[in-house]
């Protein structure tokens, strides 16, 4: 029997290593610090957050030392390129941004443990390794790291009853996601007999492609990759979910682990499955325009932030559905813009719903920012620029993004998509606006009750530093995108 | 000079950023020293080119500077001098950033080479102006700035479709000239997406419907930039349209028509604002170089009588909280600056000689006169109208008619010094036309003082006013709401979002309660058999923990009003069947 001996180039995931690393040392670490109170439940210190941010900050350094080009390693089932590398950095800022705003919030609820940052570091392995997959086996394995890392994460308020319950909810549907991705590798696989994405690609366009089994198996991997984006009609985990969960987690749920899903999701079909784009794009423009309609339309009618925002994730996801279906380089350069401008904007946006949330996340509604302007007026400010870079008013990253995704779509002929993009786009500017104008256009109510709702809000100093950070990104992507929007523009697939 | 271009936008909108930091005297000084410094930019200015940028692969002016662009950004700076000290006692900050973003956005406008730079700037203008209606912070200004917000956007996107159709026609993103004959879809909505914001009619209504709900400052802005930004473009792109002419003269009658019957003095105003870009459009759509001249110059004009006009009446808002005609009256012996001033305002909107409106509009009645009697008509009967109401009823009401008992005190003095230099402005250019003549975009062959042409507006304007006097028991306001055709998308926004919280929140509660009955009952029944038997039977330890899982899943879906992980999970299933079936039986 002849042994393969796969090409081992540790190099090409060295950010990966150091990450696992920080992981099982914050756990350590956490384990093997006395603790002084009894049971030493959430009494350890901000170091654990800052140990974990350095992991992150070494991790990003060492993305951008590596080479340029693309490279195949372990025996094809892994790949380096400008495209993995990009998605990288996008893990990585969400990560390094949850961590920063998380410091404070785990104090208060009294859940600051080891396993709360590791378990995040260990999800950001998993992004990072489905990014980087070149092979359904290890796309998959990342996305389990990834999920059941994001499933404890949920649920790790443990004495919120609303926490177990998105957590729950979370694992229940998400395994059931994971059935249907798994069922559609299966087929891929018995259709093909390979789960390399290259090998597949090559199977079908030397083969009849129009084999059922074949499109089964595709169909399923729309289901389960729909599910991970929050697509309709696999989104209705995410508002019970993103509600539930500690706020830091659900800000880190709706960047990272979606663009890791996007990421995988993008190179399973542009370079495994590019020969059958006629058949897919129908389903993707369907999906996409469902997606857009439905998360802005219910977005419209919540009162609770939290579950708003899940709401506008939905259709975020279906704006870079958009992008996804006008699928010219420009079109997958969008995909990568779009989700380093959402990460920048709606962690931000998160930051200043934890501080406004306070201790036990009571004030989560609307009404909870009525008059903020008047108390805040920073944070008032702030969080109005993350709420007009949502709503995509120039200048700022979201404008930049739509644009960007929606110029694409009329280049490749799109225009009906666009046009219910665009149109979805204005829907949207009423509930993001909503908020602007409670913080600042109502008083707040009575100063004696108001004294009461609200106490001063208390930013950290990792808070401020992750507010900087992501104010910044909105500002500078919206104001001089070309940087960026080159740096998307290398990084497409080679199809 | 000529290498060195300044763009006065940009000192506006970075202006913008040092407005929170400042604070008292010297905050007072930094607002009126940036328009001051952009005045002075624009006058010092000489025409070319300037401000290219390659973005993307597009070029990028942002410094188109002509004739055109010059004359229309003196008045904007100069009107923005004026605004500024106005609302120099504003406490409020956030009223002075909007007001610098938009009047710097609509600069951006004025010199921008590129429908790219122009659509960006187009944007920001219509997101800081909402602002202005904003702070006026009552309930029915936070909704009438949305629906002034939402109407904008529509009219943006209009405005990005035509740009984009327009790329891939003529395969740039230049801003010039659009030629009368070939016009295509692009060239429409382009045309759309302009004329909603210089308010043509059917497209005008959230003019009248969100400039009376601004904060006393903020009308004062929005009367004179997002108009006039509108007339400048046109005048830019689509001198000679014909249809234009026609909505012009359309827009003027329209305005004042229900000027004539409205109560609210600053509503009166707004549909005056119609009115009078009903000219400018006209004299665009005329097309020759004296009615563009005239439409430019009228636009110079308007800017600075309405603003006055906005201001006189901003100052008894802002000293009796009123502005509905007939809560209000016999404010003549306490607020006479105010009343001097207004009437100012009056005569020049009306065309009196001496004032600078006498100029400008008769430029562009008699450049219709050569074009059709038709139109002609039209505008001198919108003449009648406007000195009605604004001229006469307006003040009228307000100063003199019935003692209303209240007894304000005068404005402040910066607003009065404000509403100073504008009056001054529109007496100086009535006498001096010159001074206005010598900026506009063609040379002007036209002498305004002449006769005949005096005669002609004097009897107008003299049987008007007998007529007013006559009517005037009719023309006694009453307190009425006079709806327009913003009636269509009030009621549009409420029928959406009634289908936003109606079916649609009902679809998932509805779809949750079939499922729940069929499925879950199902599913439960089972789940109770099996554990029935369970029970009876064999295995405790195993029985207990399904049952409790079960129980816990109940539970768990218990505490959630909006739907169980069944139904969730059950509808993923339902969207993979029918993807899959699609595919099968395609």
């Amino acid at each position: 029997m002849e042994i393969i001996i796969p090409t081992i180039n540790l190099a090409s995931i060295y950010p990966e290593i150091v990450v696992t690393i920080f992981a099982v040392i914050v756990l350590l670490l956490h384990a093997f610090t006395p603790h002084h109170s009894p049971g030493g439940a959430g009494k350890g210190g901000d170091h654990l957050g800052y140990i974990s941010f350095i992991g992150i900050a070494y991790a990003t350094f060492l993305v951008f030392t590596q080479e340029g080009g693309t490279e195949y390693s372990f025996n094809g089932l892994w790949i380096l390129d400008n495209y993995s590398r990009f998605f990288r950095l996008i893990f990585l800022l969400g990560t390094g941004l949850t961590i920063l705003i998380s410091v404070k919030y785990v104090k208060d609820e009294g859940i600051n443990h080891g396993e709360y940052y590791s378990l995040i570091l260990f999800a950001t392995v998993g992004m990072m390794i489905m990014g980087g997959g070149a092979d359904l086996i290890t796309i998959f394995l990342g996305l389990e790291l990834m999920s059941i890392s994001l499933y404890v994460l949920a649920g790790y308020t443990r004495n919120r009853l609303t926490s177990n319950e998105s957590s729950l909810k979370y694992f229940l549907l998400g395994s059931f996601a994971t059935g249907f991705l798994l069922y559609g590798i299966a087929l891929l696989y018995g259709a093909t007999g390979t789960t390399n994405l290259k090998g597949i690609s090559g199977f079908i366009s030397e083969s009849n492609f129009g084999n059922p089994i074949l499109i089964m198996g595709m169909v399923l991997l729309v289901v389960g990759f729909g599910f991970k984006i929050a697509s309709v009609p696999f989104h209705m985990w995410t508002p019970d979910v993103y509600e539930g969960a500690p706020s830091p987690i659900t800000a880190f749920m709706s960047a990272g682990p979606k663009a890791a899903a996007f990421a995988a999701f993008a190179r399973v079909f542009f370079e495994g499955l590019p020969s059958l784009q006629g058949v897919w794009v129908d389903l993707i423009w369907i999906l996409a325009v469902l997606t857009m309609t439905v998360g802005n339309v219910i977005a419209l009618v919540q009162n609770n932030i939290k579950r708003m925002l899940a709401y506008s994730s939905i259709a975020h996801a279906g704006y870079v559905l958009v992008a996804f279906v006008s699928a010219n380089e420009l079109g997958i350069g969008g995909i990568l813009y779009y989700m380093l401008a959402y990460t920048f904007m709606n962690i931000g946006a998160f930051g200043i719903i934890i501080v406004v949330g306070g201790k036990g996340e009571k004030r989560v509604n609307v009404d909870d920012y009525t008059g903020l302007a008047y108390r805040h007026p920073v944070a008032a400010a702030t969080m109005s620029l993350f709420l007009f870079s949502l709503a995509g008013i120039p200048p700022t990253a979201g404008f930049m993004g739509k644009f960007y995704i929606f110029s694409a779509a009329i280049k490749s002929g799109y225009i009906g998509l666009a046009i219910i993009g665009v149109i979805n786009s204005v829907v949207s500017v009423y509930y993001y606006l909503r908020i602007t104008v409670a913080m600042y256009m109502k008083e707040p109510e009575s100063a004696v009750s108001g004294a009461e709702s609200m106490p001063s809000l208390v930013f950290s100093t990792a808070m401020i530093i992750a507010m900087v950070i992501a104010a910044y990104g909105v500002l500078r992507m919206g104001i001089f995108p070309s940087a960026y929007i080159a740096l998307a523009q290398q990084s497409h697939l080679s199809f | 000079m000529t290498n060195m271009w300044i763009n006065p936008a940009f000192l506006f909108i970075l202006g913008s950023f040092l407005i929170p930091i400042l604070k008292g005297r010297v905050k007072q000084t930094f607002l009126l020293l940036v328009p001051a410094a952009a005045f002075l930019d624009v006058v010092l200015m000489s025409q070319g080119t300037y401000g290219a940028v390659q973005f993307l692969g597009m070029d990028l002016i942002f410094g188109k500077v002509d004739r055109l662009s010059l004359v229309f950004a003196h008045v904007f700076t100069l009107m923005a001098f004026i605004g500024v000290l106005y609302g120099l006692h504003v406490k409020d900050d956030g009223q002075h950033v909007a007001a610098y973003l938009y009047v710097g956005s609509s600069l951006g406008v004025t010199f921008a080479g590129d429908y790219v730079t122009l659509f960006i700037f187009w944007e920001i203008m219509a997101f800081a102006s909402v602002f202005l209606v904003w702070y006026r912070r009552t309930q029915k200004a936070v909704d009438a700035g949305f629906r002034y917000l939402l109407v904008h956007i529509v009219g943006g996107l209009f405005l990005l479709a035509g740009i984009l159709l327009r790329h891939g026609e003529v395969g740039n993103f230049a801003f010039g000239v659009i030629s009368p004959e070939g016009i295509t879809l692009a060239t429409y909505l382009i045309m759309i997406g302009f004329c909603l914001n210089a308010a043509v009619p059917p497209i005008h209504a959230w003019l009248p419907d969100a400039y009376p709900e601004a904060t006393v400052t903020g009308a004062v802005f929005m009367c004179a930039f997002t108009t006039k930004t509108a007339v400048y473009v046109l005048a830019r792109a689509f001198a000679g349209f014909e249809i234009l002419a026609i909505l012009g003269a359309i827009m003027a009658v329209y305005g004042v028509c229900y000027a004539v019957i409205e109560n609210d003095a600053r509503r009166i105003l707004a549909y005056h604002i119609v009115s009078q870009v009903g000219y400018m459009v006209c004299g665009i759509g005329i097309g020759s170089q004296m009615a563009v001249n005239g439409a430019t110059a009228h636009a110079y004009a308007h800017i600075i009588y309405k603003g006055l006009l906005f201001m006189g009446t901003g100052a008894v808002l802002e000293m009796t909280g009123r502005s509905k005609l007939s809560e209000l009256g016999g404010l003549y012996k306490y607020m006479p600056l105010a009343l001097f001033f207004t009437v100012t305002g009056g005569i020049s909107i009306s065309g009196f000689p001496l004032t600078s409106g006498f100029i400008s509009k008769s430029m562009t009645v008699e450049a219709s006169e050569n074009y059709s009697i038709f139109i002609m008509l039209m505008l001198l009967t919108a003449s009648i109208g406007t000195f009605l109401s604004v001229g006469l009823k307006l003040p009228y009401f307000i100063w003199f008619n019935k003692d209303s008992g209240i007894k304000p005190k005068e404005a402040p003095l910066n607003m009065k010094l404000a509403m100073g230099i504008a009056a001054f402005i529109c007496y100086f250019l009535g006498v001096y036309p010159k001074f206005l003549f010598d900026m506009l975009p063609y040379p002007v062959h036209w002498e305004p003082y002449t006769a005949s042409h005096f005669a002609e507006v004097m009897q107008l304007l003299l049987f008007t006013g007998l007529g007013f006097l006559v009517l005037l028991k009719k023309l006694t306001p009453e307190p009425t709401i006079n709806l327009d055709v913003d009636w269509f998308y009030r009621r549009g926004a409420k029928a959406f979002m009634w289908v936003a919280n109606k079916p649609i929140a009902i679809y998932e509660e509805y779809l949750g309660e079939i499922y729940n009955k069929w499925f879950t009952n199902f599913t439960l029944r089972f789940s109770n058999f099996l554990w029935r038997i369970f029970d009876v039977k064999i295995i405790d330890g195993i029985v207990n923990d399904i049952a409790g899982f079960w129980k816990d899943l109940g539970g768990v879906a218990r505490l959630s009003q909006t739907g169980l992980v069944r139904n969730y999970a059950f509808f993923m299933l339902l969207g993979g069947i029918v993807l899959i079936t699609y595919y099968l039986f395609k």
